[in-house]
C-alpha cells in the first residue's frame, strides 16, 4: 500500500468516526436536552472517549511518555477551549451564522497557513483547489 | 466580547490541528496522545462546571446513553487522524477532518428525515470534490517525490 492510499484509508476512517462524534448533539437537541445539559453532555462525551482510550491502551500494554502528556495537554486545552468559547460567543448573542462559519473557516485557514509556513509543507494546485472547495463547503454547511 | 470569544474559539480549534502535527513530528503515539487529551478535556470540563455552572453534575440517564458512545466514536476519529497525518500533510488532513461535519448533516437527513434542499446537496457534493482534489494533491506529491527522490511535502 503506497502512502497516498494509506493516507486516504486512515482519513476515511477518521472522517466517519470524527463525524459521528458530534451527531450526539443533534440527538440531544431533538430530545430537548441540549440547552439544559450541554456542558454535562460535553463532560460525559469526553469521559466516554477517555474510557475507551484507557481500555484500548491497557489492552495493548502501552506506556505514556512525558512528551505525550505535554502534547495531549495542548490538544485537550485547545479542544475544550474551542468548544467553550464557541458556546460563550453564542451566549453573548453572537448569531450562529457568524460564529460557525468564522470559527470553521478561520481555523482551517490558520492550520493551512501553519502547514505551509511553519511545517514547510508544499501544497500544489490540486491541494489549493481542494482547500478552497472544502472551506466553501464548510461555510455553506455552518450557515445551516 | 462576543467577537473575542469567537476569535479565541477559532484560535483554539486551529491550535488543536497544530498540536496534533507537532505530536506527530515528535513521534508521539496516537492512542496515548488522544487518551490523555480526553482526560485533560474531562478535567477542564469538570472544573468549569464546578466553578462556573453551579457544580450541577446531575443528568438524566439518557444523556449518558447518548454522550458515551459518541465520545468513543470521537476519540477513535482522533486517534486514526493522528495516525493518518504521518502519511500526509496537516494542511490537507485537517480539512478532511473538518469536512466530517457533513456526517451529522447526512445523519440528520437519514435519521430525522430533515428536508433535503439544494444547499445541502451542494455542501455534500463540494465536500466530496474537495476530498477528491486533496487525494489528487497527495498523489501528485508522491509522484513528484519519486521523480526527485525527496521527502513528500518538502520544499
Amino acid at each position: 500500500m503506497n502512502r497516498s492510499s494509506a493516507w486516504l484509508r486512515l482519513m476515511a476512517v477518521a472522517f466517519v468516526a470524527n463525524g459521528l462524534g458530534p451527531f450526539g448533539l443533534k440527538i440531544m437537541a431533538e430530545k430537548g436536552l441540549s440547552e439544559t445539559y450541554h456542558y454535562q453532555y460535553l463532560i460525559l462525551w469526553y469521559a466516554g472517549g477517555l474510557a475507551f482510550g484507557l481500555i484500548w491502551f491497557l489492552a495493548t500494554r502501552g506506556r505514556f511518555r512525558a512528551q505525550e502528556l505535554v502534547m495531549s495537554f495542548g490538544i485537550g486545552m485547545a479542544s475544550f477551549g474551542g468548544q467553550l468559547f464557541s458556546l460563550l460567543a453564542l451566549e453573548k448573542n453572537m448569531p450562529g451564522y457568524v460564529v460557525f462559519p468564522m470559527t470553521t473557516g478561520g481555523n482551517l485557514f490558520l492550520v493551512a497557513a501553519a502547514g505551509v509556513f511553519l511545517f514547510r509543507e508544499r501544497v500544489g494546485a490540486y491541494g489549493i483547489a481542494g482547500i478552497l472547495t472544502g472551506i466553501l463547503s464548510l461555510i455553506l454547511l455552518s450557515l445551516g | 466580547m462576543g467577537y473575542l470569544y469567537m476569535f479565541l474559539s477559532l484560535t483554539c480549534f486551529g491550535l488543536l490541528g497544530i498540536f496534533a502535527k507537532i505530536a506527530d513530528l515528535r513521534g508521539c503515539k496516537p492512542g496515548a496522545v488522544y487518551t490523555l487529551a480526553y482526560g485533560w478535556s474531562l478535567l477542564f470540563g469538570v472544573v468549569f462546571v464546578a466553578f462556573f455552572r453551579g457544580a450541577d453534575f446531575h443528568v438524566p440517564f439518557v444523556v449518558y446513553e447518548i454522550a458515551l458512545p459518541f465520545g468513543v466514536a470521537s476519540v477513535i476519529g482522533g486517534m486514526v487522524f493522528l495516525a493518518g497525518i504521518r502519511y500526509g500533510k496537516i494542511s490537507t488532513s485537517w480539512l478532511v477532518i473538518n469536512l466530517s461535519a457533513a456526517i451529522p448533516a447526512i445523519g440528520s437527513i437519514a435519521v430525522y428525515h430533515e428536508r433535503v434542499n439544494q444547499k445541502k446537496i451542494a455542501v455534500i457534493a463540494l465536500a466530496v470534490v474537495s476530498v477528491f482534489l486533496l487525494w489528487k494533491d497527495k498523489q501528485a506529491d508522491e509522484a513528484r517525490s519519486a521523480a526527485f527522490n525527496m521527502p513528500e511535502g518538502a520544499r
